[in-house]
Formats: C-alpha cells, sequence, structure tokens
C-alpha cells in the first residue's frame, strides 16, 4: 500500500449490493510508454461503454518483475483502487480514462482485469471477481 | 470456430518434428547417428577447455539460421534462439505450415520453447565486459538476447503465431513440460496448433565448470565418446551438451482437416515434483512414479500397455539408479518386458532441450519399430538386473505405446506417453 491510501467508510460492506457494473483494472506500467499506449489500446474497445478506472500498482512498490505480477491479483478484490503515484502529466492516450492518480479511490468493483505484458510479445490477461459470483 | 472449454478433452497429434544435435542438424541424420549407435561427444570445440576439469561436450556442429535471420539478426539472436528457430521451422516445413501462419490460423496457433538456462552465453559476455569495461558498455540487447522467454516470442515473430507463447524453464525436464504444456493448451481448446520444445546453448565456460563443480559431470576427457554411459557401473556423471528439438502438435481434426501425415498421438503427460532435494532424486524415484502414472490415468492405460521407456538417463550415480527403481515400480512384474533406452549416451545432456530430443526420439521409435541402443554400457548397475536395457546396436521392436521421462534439478518431474497413430 502506499502513503496515499484512503480506507474507505461503507464501501466495503456494501460491495456486494452495489456492484452493479463497474469494473477496474491494472494496466502493466514497468515497461515503456509505448507499453502503456497498448495497455490503453486494449482497454478501449471493450470498455469504453463503461469507462473503468485504469491504474497501475507496479510503481508504488518496486515494480520490477515477478513481484510486479503478483501484487494486483492480490490487491484488486478489494473495493479500494491504489494509486497511480508519480501521475502528473497524463499520457495524451489516456484521456477519457481513470488513471486513480495519486490518490486511492473506494469504489464498488464487479469484476477485475489484470493485464501482464512481456519482453517477446506476450501477453497475459487475468480477470478476478470477489468471491459468491 | 468455437473456442469454449470443450465438453471432453481434445486429442492432440505430432505433425512435424525438428532438431539439432552433436549428432546432425535435423531429426533424420540424428536418428541414423543413434541408430548407429554412434557419439558425438567430443573435447569442446568452441572454446578453450584447458581450464576446466571437465573438457567434453555435445557440440551442435555447423550451425546455420541465414534462411530465417539476415546477417544484423543473427548478431542480436543467442545462440539458444537460432537454435530454437531453426528446429521450429524444421517442424513446421514437416507439419506443411507455410512460411508465414496468418489469420484465424496465426491466432489459433502458439509456441513454447522451454530452455533451461536462456541466453547465457549473452550473459556470460555481458557479466564480463560489466567486469572489465564498466555498465556503461553494456550491449542493448543484453537483455532482449539473454532473457530465456524471448525465443518463444521469437518463432512467433519469425513465423507469425499469435496464440498463448512462453517458456518452460524446469532444468532437465524443461522440454517435456513445454511439450505436456502444449498438449494441455490444445486439450482445453486454447490452440488447435501448438509449436513445442526445448533449445538450449550453454557450453561455456562458466556454466560447464558451475555444473562441474556440482560434481555433476563426467571427467572422462581421454575417452570423449564413452563419457556418457548411462546405467554402467563407471559412470562418473553426464556430459554437458547443446541443442534444440521442437514438434508441432496438432488437434486431431484440424490435423485431418489439413490432410497432413500423423507422426504419433500424444496421449498422456504427466508433471510433479520430488519435494526432498535440489540436485538428488526423491529415495527410489517416486517423484518420476507418480508422474507416469499421471500419465498413464491420462491416457486412460496400464503400465503393462507399454513396450518402451525413453529414459532420462543422464549417467549421473544418483539419477540413473533412482530411474531404475522408478521403472520397477511404474511397471512391477511387467518391468523386464519393457525396453529401455538412454539417448543421452550418445549425445549427452541437452538439459532444457533433452525432454524434446528424446519425445522426438521416442516417435522415432514407434514410427520406425526400432530401439537405438544405450551405449557404452558395458557393466550395469546392480540396479538395472531383470530389465531390457538395450545395448550392443539398435534392435529392432514394434513399439505401440512409449512413455519418455524427463527429470530436472529442483526435483521437477514430467512423464509423455505417445501412441502410434492408427486410422
Amino acid at each position: 500500500m502506499t502513503d496515499a491510501f484512503e480506507r474507505p467508510t461503507d464501501a466495503g460492506a456494501d460491495a456486494g449490493a452495489a456492484a452493479a457494473s463497474s469494473a477496474t483494472s491494472a494496466a502493466d506500467e514497468v515497461f515503456t510508454p509505448a507499453d502503456l499506449v497498448s495497455a490503453g489500446d486494449a482497454l478501449a474497445p471493450d470498455l469504453a461503454a463503461d469507462p473503468a478506472p485504469d491504474r497501475g500498482v507496479d510503481d508504488g512498490p518496486d515494480g520490477a518483475t515477478a513481484a510486479a505480477q503478483s501484487e494486483p491479483a492480490a490487491v484488486e478484490t478489494a473495493v479500494v483502487d491504489t494509486p497511480t503515484i508519480n501521475l502528473a502529466d497524463p499520457d495524451p492516450e489516456a484521456a477519457g480514462m481513470d488513471l486513480t492518480p495519486n490518490v486511492a479511490a473506494a469504489r464498488p468493483v464487479k469484476a477485475v482485469l489484470s493485464n501482464s505484458f512481456g519482453f517477446g510479445g506476450q501477453n497475459t490477461a487475468l480477470i478476478l471477481t470477489g468471491p459468491g459470483r | 470456430m468455437s473456442t469454449s472449454w470443450p465438453s471432453e478433452p481434445r486429442r492432440v497429434v505430432i505433425t512435424g518434428m525438428g532438431m539439432l544435435t552433436a549428432l546432425g542438424n535435423d531429426v533424420a541424420s540424428t536418428w541414423r547417428g543413434m541408430v548407429s549407435g554412434r557419439s558425438g561427444i567430443r573435447t569442446i570445440e568452441s572454446f578453450d577447455p584447458s581450464r576446466l576439469a571437465a573438457r567434453i561436450a555435445g557440440e551442435v556442429r555447423d550451425l546455420d539460421a541465414s534462411h530465417i535471420l539476415d546477417k544484423k539478426e543473427v548478431r542480436r539472436t543467442d545462440r539458444y534462439i537460432q537454435f530454437g528457430l531453426v528446429a521450429s521451422r524444421q517442424a513446421m516445413d514437416q507439419a506443411g505450415l507455410p512460411e508465414r501462419l496468418e489469420g484465424e490460423e496465426a491466432e489459433r496457433t502458439g509456441v513454447i520453447l522451454g530452455t533451461g538456462l536462456g541466453g547465457v552465453g549473452t550473459l556470460v559476455e555481458g557479466i564480463s565486459i560489466n567486469a572489465l569495461r564498466g555498465p556503461d558498455r553494456i550491449s542493448p540487447f543484453l537483455i532482449p538476447m539473454g532473457i530465456p522467454n524471448v525465443g518463444a516470442g521469437h518463432v512467433a515473430i519469425s513465423f507469425g503465431m499469435t496464440g498463448p507463447n512462453f517458456t518452460t524453464v524446469s532444468a532437465c525436464a524443461t522440454g517435456g513440460h513445454a511439450i505436456g504444456e502444449a498438449y494441455e493448451t490444445i486439450r482445453r481448446n486454447d490452440a488447435d496448433m501448438m509449436i513445442a520444445g526445448g533449445s538450449e546453448a550453454g557450453v561455456y565456460e562458466p556454466l560447464v565448470g558451475g555444473f562441474d563443480s556440482m560434481r555433476a559431470l563426467s571427467r572422462r576427457n581421454d575417452d570423449p565418446e564413452g563419457a556418457s554411459r548411462p546405467f554402467d557401473k563407471g559412470r562418473d556423471g553426464f556430459v554437458a551438451s547443446e541443442g534444440a528439438g521442437v514438434i508441432v502438435l496438432e488437434e486431431l481434426g484440424h490435423a485431418r482437416a489439413r490432410g497432413v501425415t500423423i507422426l504419433a498421438e500424444l496421449v498422456g503427460y504427466g508433471a510433479t515434483a520430488d519435494a526432498t532435494h535440489i540436485t538428488l532424486p526423491a529415495a527410489g524415484g517416486i517423484g518420476a512414479v507418480r508422474a507416469a502414472r499421471r500419465a498413464l490415468e491420462k491416457a486412460g492405460l496400464a503400465g503393462d500397455e507399454i513396450a518402451h521407456v525413453n529414459a532420462h538417463a543422464t549417467s549421473t550415480p544418483e539419477g540413473d539408479r533412482a530411474e531404475l527403481l522408478a521403472i520397477r515400480t511404474i511397471f512391477g512384474e511387467h518391468a523386464g518386458a519393457v525396453t529401455v533406452t538412454a539417448n543421452k549416451s550418445m549425445i549427452g545432456h541437452t538439459l532444457g532441450a533433452a525432454g524434446a530430443i528424446e519425445a522426438i526420439m521416442t516417435i522415432q521409435t514407434i514410427r520406425e519399430s526400432c530401439v537405438p541402443p544405450t551405449i557404452n554400457l558395458e557393466d550395469p548397475d546392480d540396479a538395472a538386473a531383470g530389465l531390457d536395457i538395450v545395448t550392443g546396436g539398435a534392435r529392432s521392436q514394434d513399439v505401440e505405446i512409449a512413455l519418455s521421462n524427463s527429470f530436472g534439478f529442483g526435483g521437477q518431474n514430467t512423464a509423455l506417453i505417445f501412441r502410434r497413430w492408427a486410422e
């Protein structure tokens, strides 16, 4: 968790009932600006109708390799989006996206997409939902 | 085309095979060498081995990737990547696949190219440059040439497939895992074709020295051809080797629709861990036993339906003995009726490529009704008593179903079961 973490008030208790259609994703930001553009492009077609908060958790801790792969899945079932810190001047490709800049946000979550992309052109996508679904 | 979870696992056949070994730079030449009982082990030629205690290896000679990579690309790809590309192209050619896959065919085809060590030649050079000249002299290609997953990426870049793509890394079981996981990918309908196997280029002084310092290598430097001697009482370790083996796996209906020759069916895959020791096998080879039993279960076969075992058998004292005990446990009273052979007696231990090379040799045994010999087996280990290890020359045998074992440092085990294809 980052210093900017803010604990939700009642969002956790109401998560099930309030989980209407919101979705969030963790764009893997450990590589290059070009990779981030690719992540945004991949999200746009499916989620444009329901603008999703798009944030990377890799830049809070030391987001390098193995740890960067495991952390998104560990935290995204919560109803708190950890922030993308150091996001002072968003890339133009991020226009219209909620990257959860700098401060954590609480919101109900129905399902979460976790992206990972590797040198060599290897891509994975994991979709997580909360318990009981 | 439906891409949903199938109601039952889909059948997987082999339609192409490619290979580079110390015996030859394709399947046919390697097979001829093995059937004739020829060793490819020599004194190391690619560098001066005089500082090493173990100075022998099974090296690939006359590598030529110019039909896939231009001169600049050759400089920018590690040797293990070039091995993987050449072997993949051979397998794709046999499977009748085009120069580059396109459209839905590309999307439904993936790659799992394993490697035990990755681009260690590149890493060794880069680390040396860093130490001698400083980090500002490190090549920008150190990482993209050195990391182990990029071989699989290069196969896709060169040949177009855009399905699942990754690398297995499980030391000497790498090739078995790559083929087994490719089989599962097709069975569960995540792909119709998979290019899968292993590639290894680790014959460099620090790597050979590292294995030797573990006392894992044979030091029979004055007799390279006699150094790899699986199951022989005189064995003193494995011979470090390089090479690649790659196969095309294909869903049965897809292969039939293409009208391609089916080489064999892969009917079972098991993977286990010893969970006991980083280098020594579990007592009685029980991890290997459980892998074989899982593969038999998936195949719906009983042990006495297996006619032949292509052994992992690296020529280490502990490993070979454990495998012999495992074979006894897997097959029980049937153990003496199963022929056993050890390809590493002729090509040494290709580490991450070994499982794939031996899978191909297993398929060749089924197709050619011929078991290559285990050479250098003059005084069998006591644990071999009553088992039928093929020595003294290749043997004709009608083999319908065969098991290929692979075991890796770390206690990682795989078993693959191949069956003769008959319409």
